[in-house]
């Protein structure tokens, strides 16, 4: 089975436009959107309800945005850094920041890239493509 | 040496001597004459007796003869003798008469003598008479013989009294004439002694008479060379006051040389007044033959010259007499006093402002004592002169720092430069003043170190408006601080609005723009209306553009806000990179050539980054439509900055117009697809990075963007 995109995304506009690019991005994983670093947390740890890996499982890409309620997306790749069973998950930030010290920040914290969350649909559409091929594609 | 009147006494002491030795040889010449003519007289009167005696034997002999023979020529010597013993008898007569004998005795002598002849008459007649027997009878009766020797008795001892008295003669002739001979020897002894004393005194009065002379002449040589030499003004005058001398520095003061003031009364040449009252001053050769002695003239007397110019003078005139004489001139001696009163006003001067001054002045030896102390020294410390003045200057000094004096001194025989000090002295009373000293070396004529000047200005109130200026400052930056911080917040704060905008709000409004172009695209499927359609379409392009207007005002506060170090820039590398990143910039949009290499400015590459591509952009936006855009960029050094033009063959910007154009969200011209933010984001860059923006342009003419910015190499 094809293993899923995980999205931390507290927005739910930009959850449901992340999935309708996904869409016309043709992604072919499943797309999981959880609604704070937390829950992510959660999730890659298999903690609580989210303990049953066999319905969910870990993902192939970790989608972060940085600025979230409870925990961000830097504590994220903190806490990530410090597991080292998830050493193989990709994360990539996809944030609105511009701001170059956000940017130092979360690749020193071990993002594997970092986008700035495009305005426009297409642009949008072109880089969920980027990132398909990116970190999607089958071996 | 002796005096005159000793020489005079000496003199007449000679004389007297000379006197009484001439009486004395002469009364021993007179002795002696009345000896010798006495002695004459004794050996004739000793000659008489003999021829008396002998004329009486010779008598007797003729008897003797007459009565042995009785031959009458017998009697012939006797009658001869007996008239020769008459004669003598009268001779001794005349000599007791005188006196020269005694006159019993001649009377008993001639009796005697009378007596005998009587006796021989009587035997001779007796012979003639008698015959022989009886007169020889007669003889031998011895009567004769008796009388002969009685006249020889008598003879003899007339004869010894007169020997006597002859031998006394003799013995005082010959007395006096050892005494005249003596005396005469002693006073040619003494004569010899006062002539040989008389030369020596006589050559030793003209070897020093002649010295004298000499002496005279020099002395005369050199009291002209003086008078002529010394700085002080001489005119001697006679005893009518007339000129007989003046000197080089009199000539100087009066204007007058010594030819022509020879012989003029005094003051035609010498006018003084006096300086206040302008008043003629009496001539002082007349105060002179008035009162005697020296004179001095009054204060403020004032000198003019032949030629008119004043000099205030000071003087003193004397008389010029012989020991003992009446007086024959003056002598005036003066003294230009005009450097002098300079000297005395200077010092005044001096010590009027070292009296005035605030500050207090103090000079110590070089043992720390003080040596004066002014009235300002008074007012600080309190010490009168009289207390301190004598005393160690250390008692100005805190308990335990009186080698402060020591050590200040030392620091000045050393050398050291004197320089401004802080410190804090003690008053009379024990209070502590602060003060700033300056201490200056003293030195005498010789330039050898011999105290110092101190310099004590009170401090008290600086050091309170310092500690004021100090709470002040300190006030200020605890302020500064709190507001800094305030600031530093608000900053904090504005980073988070901006950073809200850029995350919180451009999210709804991706999700209006997104989501309309998913209706429009989805639309297009079919199911809406043309018009929806439209619809859609006008809210993809209003979030686009609100969307770059938050972009522009988030550049906008970065340009701002962000902490941007300056170092050295190559403005070409930039440009370079510029034209390669940007679409737009390409060879085949834009025709944009660099001018040679640009200057290495001192900046920031991001804000530079900012302000170029800003200033590319719009040259190659605003052109007229269908022409393509030629942008010339070139640079040129100017006092230490760079001048960077970019010139652009675009529409130009009217004048009125050019002073808003750096102003924020300033749109010229709607025709063009903009925001207003471009040229007051270029602005506020140039400007953090200490340089200024500017153009030059004209409506169709194109225009010249020019930016400077201060030179790397300068700075570095």
């Amino acid at each position: 089975m094809i293993r899923p995109v995980l999205a931390a995304e507290d927005e739910e506009s930009d959850a449901v436009i992340l999935a309708r690019v996904f869409l016309r991005a043709q992604v072919p994983n499943p797309l999981i959107v959880v609604r704070d670093g937390q829950d992510a947390i959660d999730y890659l740890g298999g903690v609580g309800a989210y303990a049953d890996r066999s319905a969910h499982p870990l993902p192939a890409l970790l989608l972060l945005d940085l600025k979230m309620p409870r925990v961000s997306g830097f504590e994220v790749l903190t806490w990530l850094s410090s597991r080292p069973e998830l050493k193989e998950l990709p994360a990539v930030v996809l944030s609105s920041s511009t701001h170059q010290s956000d940017i130092d920040r979360a690749l020193q914290l071990g993002a594997r890239g970092y986008h700035i969350k495009p305005q426009a649909l297409d642009r949008f559409v072109e880089l969920a493509k980027g990132l398909r091929s990116r970190w999607l594609q089958p071996r | 040496m002796l005096g005159k009147s000793a020489i005079r006494s000496v003199f007449i002491g000679v004389v007297l001597v000379l006197f009484v030795s001439f009486a004395f040889v002469y009364v021993m010449g007179r002795i002696a004459v009345d000896s010798s003519r006495r002695l004459a007289y004794q050996r004739a009167v000793l000659l008489d007796f003999n021829r008396f005696l002998s004329s009486v034997k010779d008598a007797e002999t003729g008897q003797r003869g007459y009565l042995l023979t009785g031959d009458e020529r017998y009697l012939e010597p006797y009658r001869q003798a007996k008239a020769v013993v008459r004669q003598e008898s009268a001779a001794l007569l005349r000599l007791a008469a005188e006196g020269a004998l005694a006159r019993d005795q001649v009377a008993r002598l001639n009796s005697l003598s009378e007596e005998k002849f009587v006796e021989l008459e009587r035997t001779i007649d007796l012979r003639r008479s008698g015959g022989l027997d009886q007169a020889l009878e007669l003889v031998k009766g011895g009567s004769g013989k008796a009388l002969m020797d009685r006249i020889r008795a008598e003879v003899d001892r007339m004869a010894l009294s007169e020997t006597r008295e002859l031998e006394d003669a003799a013995a005082t002739a010959d007395s006096t004439s050892t005494l005249r001979t003596a005396a005469t020897a002693l006073t040619f002894l003494f004569n010899l002694l006062f002539l040989s004393w008389a030369y020596r005194r006589l050559s030793r009065e003209t070897k020093s008479r002649e010295e004298a002379l000499l002496e005279t002449s020099r002395q005369k040589e050199l009291i002209s060379t003086t008078l002529s030499s010394i700085g002080d003004g001489v005119i001697v005058t006679d005893a009518g006051g007339r000129i007989t001398f003046l000197n080089a520095e009199a000539e100087r003061l009066t204007g007058w040389n010594h030819s022509e003031a020879a012989g003029r009364p005094l003051p035609e040449v010498f006018r003084i007044v006096n300086e206040q009252t302008r008043r003629a001053l009496e001539n002082p050769v007349d105060k002179i033959l008035r009162q005697g002695n020296v004179v001095g003239l009054e204060n403020h007397t004032v000198l003019i010259s032949r030629t008119g110019s004043e000099a205030p003078i000071d003087d003193s005139v004397a008389p010029i007499r012989q020991p003992g004489a009446a007086l024959f001139g003056v002598v005036l001696v003066f003294r230009d006093v005009t450097r002098q009163r300079h000297a005395e006003e200077a010092r005044a001067r001096l010590a009027a402002i070292v009296e005035s001054s605030g500050d207090a002045i103090v000079t110590v030896d070089m043992d720390g004592i003080v040596q004066t102390w002014n009235e300002g020294a008074r007012t600080l410390f309190g010490y009168e002169p009289a207390e301190i003045i004598g005393h160690p200057a250390s008692v100005l000094f805190p308990l335990g720092q009186a080698a402060e004096v020591a050590a200040n001194l030392e620091r000045l025989r050393e050398g050291s430069p004197s320089e401004q000090r802080q410190g804090m002295l003690r008053s009379k009373t024990g209070q502590r003043v602060p003060v700033l000293s300056t201490l200056s070396p003293l030195r005498n004529v010789e330039g050898r170190l011999t105290g110092a000047s101190v310099i004590l200005r009170d401090i008290t109130p600086i050091v309170a408006a310092q500690e004021t200026l100090a709470r002040g400052h300190h006030e200020l930056e605890r302020l500064v601080d709190e507001r800094t911080t305030s600031l530093r917040e608000m900053i904090d704060e504005l980073q988070h609005v901006s950073y809200a905008i850029s995350h919180d709000m451009r999210a709804p409004l991706r999700a209006m723009g997104t989501f309309a172009q998913m209706l429009f695209e989805d639309a297009q499927a079919g199911g809406l209306s043309a018009e929806m359609i439209d619809y859609c379409r006008r809210i993809v392009i209003g979030a686009g553009r609100l969307d770059a207007l938050i972009n522009d005002a988030l550049n906008y506060t970065q340009a701002v806000l962000q902490h941007l170090p300056l170092e050295p820039v190559n403005l070409s590398t930039l440009l370079r990179g510029l034209l390669d990143t940007y679409p737009n910039f390409h060879p085949d949009k834009a025709d944009i050539r660099v001018e040679g290499d640009l200057a290495v400015v001192l900046g920031n590459e991001s804000l530079l980054t900012q302000c170029f591509s800003n200033l590319l952009g719009n040259a190659v936006k605003f052109v007229a439509p269908g022409v393509r855009p030629i942008v010339r960029v070139r640079s040129e050094a100017k006092d230490g900055s760079a001048r960077i033009w970019v010139e652009d063959n675009g529409i130009g910007i009217p004048r009125n117009s050019q002073s808003r154009l750096f102003g924020m969200f300033q749109k010229l011209d709607t025709t063009y697809e903009g925001r207003g933010v471009g040229l007051a984001i270029v602005r506020k860059v140039v400007e953090r990075m200490g340089g200024k923006v500017g153009v030059e342009s004209e409506p169709g003419k194109g225009s010249r963007f020019w930016v400077d910015l201060p030179l790397a190499t300068v700075a570095a």
